[in-house]
Formats: C-alpha cells, structure tokens, sequence
C-alpha cells in the first residue's frame, strides 16, 4: 500500500482548488452570459426607440408633406388675388383713359401694358415664391423620412445585433460549463490521484 | 357718376406652420433618446452583471486557491511530521531487526551444512524476507518513510545477500580445508609411517584438493582459488615435512637424514627446519622412552588402584568376620566408608583395635613423640610417612618401645595438620626455633635435640597450653615467642620451672606407693568377682539366617559370613 506523501496533500488541495474553480466558472459564465443577455435587450430597447424615433419622423414627414399642400393651395389663393387685382388696376386705366379720350393707344397703350407687366411679374414672383416654399417642405419630408428609414434600419440592425448577443451569451455559458467541466474532471482525477495509492 | 366701390379682400395666404413638424421630429428625438437612455442603463447593468460574474469567478478560484493551499500546507505539515516520527521509529526497528538477523543467520550458518548450496537461499525465503516483509509492512503510512523503509530494506537485503553468499563461501571455505586437512592429515600419517610415499604422495595432493575444491557448491572463485593455493602448498609442506620426521625418527644418523630431505625437498623445508627435526627426533625418542616410562608407572598405579580396590574388599571381608570390631558401630562405618584409602582404613579398624587395649607407658610415648617430632622438623620430611609412623606408633601394643599414647598421638596429628596451614607453620617454627634456643636451658648441659629430653617434652606441652590460651583471650599465640611480650616463655622462673619439674617429679616418684602386680605371681585378690564378658553385638544373629551387611546380604554361619 503506497502512503501518504506531500503530493498526496498537494492532489487534495489541486483538487479542492480545481473545484471552487469549476464552480467559479460556472458562476461567471452564469453571470456573463446574463449581463450579455441583458445588453441583448437594452439592443433591443434601442431598436424600439429607434422604431418609435421613426414613427415619430414619419408623422413629421406627413406634417411637413401637408405643410407644402398648404402653401400650394396658400399660392393658389395669393395669385387669384394678384391677378383679380391686376384685372382691377388694368380695367381702372382703360376706363380712365377712355374717360379721357384718349384711345388705346400710344402711352395709354404702353401703360396698359407696363400695368399688365407688372401683374404678371407679380404672380410669376408669387408662383415661384410657392414652389420655393413647397420644395422646402418637400425636402423636410423627404429628410424626416430618411430618418425614419435610418431608424428602422438601425433597429434591425440592433434586434440582429441583439440576438448575436444572445448567441454569445449562451456560447460564454456552454465554454463557462466546459470550462468548469474541466476543473471538475481535474478535480476528481487529483482526489482519485490521492486515494488510489490507498485502494492498491 | 355713382362710385360703386368693390370688395378689397385682404392679401391671403395659407401660412403653414412648422410647430408640430418640430414638434414630432423633437418627439422623435426625445423618444430615441429615451429608449438610448434606458438601453444604456440596461447595458451598464449587462457589463456590471458580467463584471460581477468575472468577479465571483475570480472569489470562487482565490477560495479555492487558499482553501487548497491550506489543505496542502497543512497536509505538508502533518507528512513531514508523521515521515520524523516513522523514521525515527523505524530505525531503532531497523536496527534491531539488523541485530536479530544477523544473529539468526549465525546461528542458521553454524547448523547447517556448509556443502548444501542452498542454505543462503532458505534462509533469505525464510527468515530474510518475511522479516523485511514485517519491516516495510508495519507502521510507515507515508510515501517518505515507506521509501526509507523500502530503501533500507533493499540495502540490508544486498547486505544480507553479500554477507550470506560470502559466510557460506567462507563456510565451504572452512569445510574445504577441513575435508583437505582430513586428507592432509591422512597423507601425512602415509608419509610419517612410510617416507618413500612421499613423491607419489606430493604427486596426488594437487589432483586431491583440485577435487574437493571444484566439488564444492558455495565457495566463490577467489575462495576457491586462495584455499587451493594455501592448503595445496600447506598439505605438500606438511607431507614432506612429516615424511623428513619419518625418516629422521627411523635414521640412526638424524642429522644426515634431515640434511638428504633439505636438498631433496628445498621447496618445503629447509636446512634450519630439517636439523630442528633432527633435534626433535631426539628428542622425541627420548620422550617415547619417557611416555614408555610413564605409562609403565601408569599402568603399574592402575594396578595398584586395583589391587588397592581389592584390598579394601578383603578387608571389609576380613575386618567384618573379626569379632573384636563386630559389634562395634564405629568400626562399621570405618569399614563401609569409601571415602577412605586402605591404608587409613586400615589405621583406624586398629586404632580401634588399640582403644581396647591398656594406654602405653608415658615416657615411651615422650621419647616417642619428641623422635616424630624432630623427624617432622627436619628440612626434607614428608608429612604423609611421618604421620604414618605416628599411627605405627599408636598401633603398637603398650609397653613396646616406639608407641606412642592416645595424647601424643592425638597432639602430634594436631601438629601435623597445624603445619599445612602458613600460620601453623610459622608458629610451629616458632617454637621449634624456641626451644632450640632454650632446650639446654631447660634440659641442661647434656640436652641432645635428636634424643630429646622429658623436660623439653613437658615444656613443649606447657607451650601449647599458653599458646591455646592466648587464643582462648584472643591474642596472637606468636606471643609466648617473642621476648618483648609480657607472655614470652624465655621468662628465667618459668625456665626454672620447666628444668627443676622433672628433680621434683623425680621426687614425688620415690615418695609415692610403689605399684603393685595384682596379678603377678604371689599376689592374693580378695573381694573382686571376674565375669566371662560376651563381646556385644547389635543384634543377637542365628546361624543359617540371612542378614543385611555392609557387604550386601550375608548368611550367619555361626562362625563367619558366607554369601547366601
């Protein structure tokens, strides 16, 4: 029968050791995997926000797109009134200068057409200043829009990111548990190392 | 003219408002940040969950690092202190074992046969290794101490190994010689009764040894070889040797013959060697003549001895028939007493003997007694034939001149004895130097010490008294002879005494009553009745019956004892 020796001692520490340290791995994988599973869900707490963040620019989107049929309507109003006002200040002229005797003609003429100039500059002005207006809003649209499209993709990317990090955390645990599968085997091997020699 | 005015409208527009545009991007933003807000916090909780689990795994390794540490410093601590204590048993153990073996195999050796080639064997498989067995198997429960065990054990094993193979070597070694010397010895009687044997004998020797030698099973080589070198070239001296005795024993010219053996044999004996032998063959003769003599004389005490034996027998025979010592129970255990020679036996059945008969005349005895006296006191005297003729002179009949009387006797056996003890001698000669110097003194002019004189005899007796009597008081009776003691003898009154005594004793004769004969011739005995006196026995004993005597049972004839 073989008897007891300093490495006898030293297979019961080894193992002892190599037992707390199975357990401590298990632990840690335990306690990682979960805190990896945990920064899944704020990943996936920030998709949601990046969802909500794009509803929400959808609707501004809408807003803004409503804002540029108002101001095309709003155009449209302001130029009815540009050209009823021009159709007024023209027909005052002609009735003046048919008040005056003055046939249509020569300088009546050329202030008849200034006056008819000047109308139509305005309105092309108006017109323009609307389409100005309406692509602003456009672009706004547009912008908010792309937002909510990146918000989206974003989110994906976050909910797919997420999930890797759900992955990862059950592969920390699987390596956590073989790991400390290790140890255990380690451990039982070194107490089968100092009770063998007494079993012989 | 009627003026007829026209409805002025105000200048309209639609003014399209960006509030809840902002509104709903800000909200958008507001909502991102929150949810960013809340995920941050949730992915803190992550890193600090998985910082916590790296923090366990790390408390648990460090426990269990110190835990097993402990148990391994502790565990150290325990085997060192058990492989102290275990060795330290184990080698008184060992050391007794050692001992016990040893001393076992002595005596295995020393009964065994130192031919059989497997006595080492037996002794190993018997005694050797259950004994290491034992050893090892008790008491060491930790790997040092076991490995010190098994370490010494394997070391005693090849000791023992080493020391059986070679006592058993040594042994075969010794027997070897034993067997050649037995040889030898038989060669050398060949060579000492026949000397011519000696060239075929020296021829065989090698052979001989060769044979025994090479025959046996536990010599080693080297043994082999040294005890063939030494008993070949011992057995050959020894052969020449004893073949030159031989020869010079038988050689009526010693020396010659040893100096032809010298140049014959220079190997094995030399010139100094062979004129020893020559000398010792004269010697030796002269010792045979002298063995020859003493056995002669030997043989011739044996047959004494025997004669002697059946002497005592006879006189028991002899002695018993007597009717005088018969009946006497002192007489019977003389007679049966086997511690005493024949002739003391024979002095004491006569002295008995003598008792029955009338005490001798005082100054026969006187005469007697200062004559053994002188014999006793010269320089060459043997004690043994001395006292012999003491007890001749008590046996003799009274009134014969040379006897002696009970007294003397029993005062010159006391003087006999005195003198075998240093301080009986030393006072014996103290007063023989004593009376040397004051025997004129005492006896007067004429006093001749060969003759002797009555007056020295009476003084002597005198001295033994005062000797006895410092004794008695515990003084040293060297006393009585030395001049400067109160109690010294040369005092010149008690000179006077001793050397008038005899004038006045002289005196006192002549005046006393003449002794009368009653029985002489003329003489007339009235009122005396004599009575025939049967001689008393133990027992009344009847012809034809059977009795225990000291010679065995023995049939009374009336008249003498005849065997049954």
């Amino acid at each position: 029968m073989a008897g007891i020796s300093t490495s006898t001692i030293g297979n019961v520490g080894g193992a002892v050791s190599d037992l707390f340290s199975g357990f401590g791995k298990l632990a840690e994988g335990d306690l990682k995997a979960k805190g990896l599973n945990i920064q899944a869900e704020g990943l996936r707490l920030k998709a949601k926000g990046d969802l909500a963040e794009a509803e929400n620019y959808d609707l501004a989107s809408g807003l803004a797109k409503e804002n540029k049929q108002f101001t095309e309507a709003s155009t449209a109003i302001q130029q009815s009134q540009l050209d009823r006002n021009n159709y007024l200040q023209i027909g005052g002229q002609r009735a003046d200068v048919a008040g005056a005797g003055f046939a249509e003609s020569g300088s009546a003429l050329d202030i008849l057409r200034d006056s008819a100039q000047q109308g139509a500059l305005a309105r092309a002005v108006l017109g323009q200043q609307g389409h100005i207006t309406e692509a602003g809003y456009q672009e706004q649209a547009d912008s908010f829009t792309t937002l909510a499209s990146a918000a989206r993709v974003t989110a994906a990317g976050e909910e797919k990111i997420a999930g890797e990090t759900d992955q990862l955390a059950a592969d920390t645990k699987d390596a956590a548990e073989l790991a400390a599968s290790g140890d255990f085997f380690s451990s039982a091997f070194k107490i089968g190392a100092a009770i063998l020699p007494f079993a012989l | 003219m009627a003026s007829i005015r026209t409805f002025e409208t105000p200048a309209l527009a639609l003014r399209p408002t960006e509030t809840g545009v902002e509104a709903t991007a800000a909200t958008a933003r507001r909502v991102g940040g929150f949810y960013n807000q809340q995920a941050s916090a949730l992915q803190q909780l992550g890193r600090d969950t998985e910082s916590l689990g790296s923090y366990v795994g790390g408390a648990y390794r460090e426990a269990g690092s110190k835990i097993g540490g402990g148990i391994t410093a502790a565990g150290d601590s325990y085997v060192n202190f058990m492989d102290h204590k275990e060795i330290s048993h184990g080698a008184a153990t060992f050391a007794e074992m050692q001992d016990n073996l040893t001393n076992k195999w002595n005596d295995f050796a020393k009964n065994s046969d130192p031919n059989d080639p497997s006595v080492a064997a037996k002794f190993r498989e018997t005694v050797l290794q259950p004994a290491l067995d034992n050893f090892t198997g008790g008491g060491f429960t930790t790997e040092k101490s076991q490995q010190w065990a098994e370490g010494h054990a394997a070391a005693l094993r090849e000791h023992m190994f080493q020391k059986t193979s070679a006592d058993m070597s040594t042994l075969a070694g010794v027997a070897v010689r034993q067997n050649v010397q037995k040889a030898a010895a038989h060669m050398s009687n060949t060579a000492l009764n026949d000397p011519s044997s000696v060239p075929f004998l020296l021829e065989s020797v090698d052979h001989s040894v060769g044979g025994i030698v090479g025959s046996s099973p536990n010599i080693s080589a080297v043994d082999a070889a040294r005890v063939n070198s030494e008993v070949s070239t011992s057995t050959k001296a020894a052969i020449v040797k004893y073949g030159a005795i031989g020869a010079i024993q038988k050689s009526g010219d010693p020396e010659r013959t040893a100096e032809e053996w010298t140049k014959k044999y220079p190997d094995y004996i030399d010139g100094a060697e062979a004129k020893t032998l020559a000398s010792n063959a004269r010697q030796q003769i002269r010792a045979r003549n002298y063995d020859y003599e003493t056995n002669r004389r030997r043989n011739k005490e044996i047959a004494q001895d025997k004669s002697t034996e059946a002497t005592n027998q006879y006189l028991i025979d002899v002695r018993s028939q007597d009717p005088r010592l018969a009946g006497d129970p002192t007489a019977k255990r003389i007679l049966n007493d086997t511690t005493l020679t024949k002739t003391d036996k024979n002095n004491l059945l006569n002295l008995v003997d003598r008792q029955l008969k009338p005490e001798t005349d005082a100054r026969l005895s006187q005469q007697t007694f200062v004559g053994l006296l002188r014999e006793m006191r010269a320089p060459d005297a043997d004690p043994e034939k001395v006292m012999q003729k003491a007890w001749d002179a008590r046996l003799l009949d009274p009134g014969k001149p040379g006897s002696m009387s009970e007294k003397d006797f029993n005062q010159f056996r006391a003087e006999v004895v005195a003198r075998k003890t240093p301080d009986g001698a030393a006072l014996e000669h103290d007063r023989g130097q004593f009376f040397k110097n004051y025997g004129t003194a005492i006896a007067g002019p004429s006093y001749t010490p060969a003759i002797g004189d009555p007056k020295v005899y009476n003084a002597e007796m005198d001295a033994r008294r005062v000797e006895a009597d410092l004794k008695k008081k515990g003084l040293d009776p060297h006393l009585a002879y030395d001049p400067a003691s109160p109690y010294f003898l040369g005092d010149p009154k008690r000179i006077a005494k001793w050397s008038s005594s005899m004038q006045q004793d002289l005196q006192e004769r002549a005046t006393a009553p003449k002794s009368v004969n009653l029985t002489g011739d003329g003489s007339q005995i009235t009122g005396i009745e004599t009575k025939e006196v049967p001689i008393s026995r133990d027992a009344p004993r009847t012809a034809g019956s059977t009795y225990m005597t000291p010679m065995g049972q023995m049939k009374w004839t009336g008249t003498g004892w005849v065997k049954p």
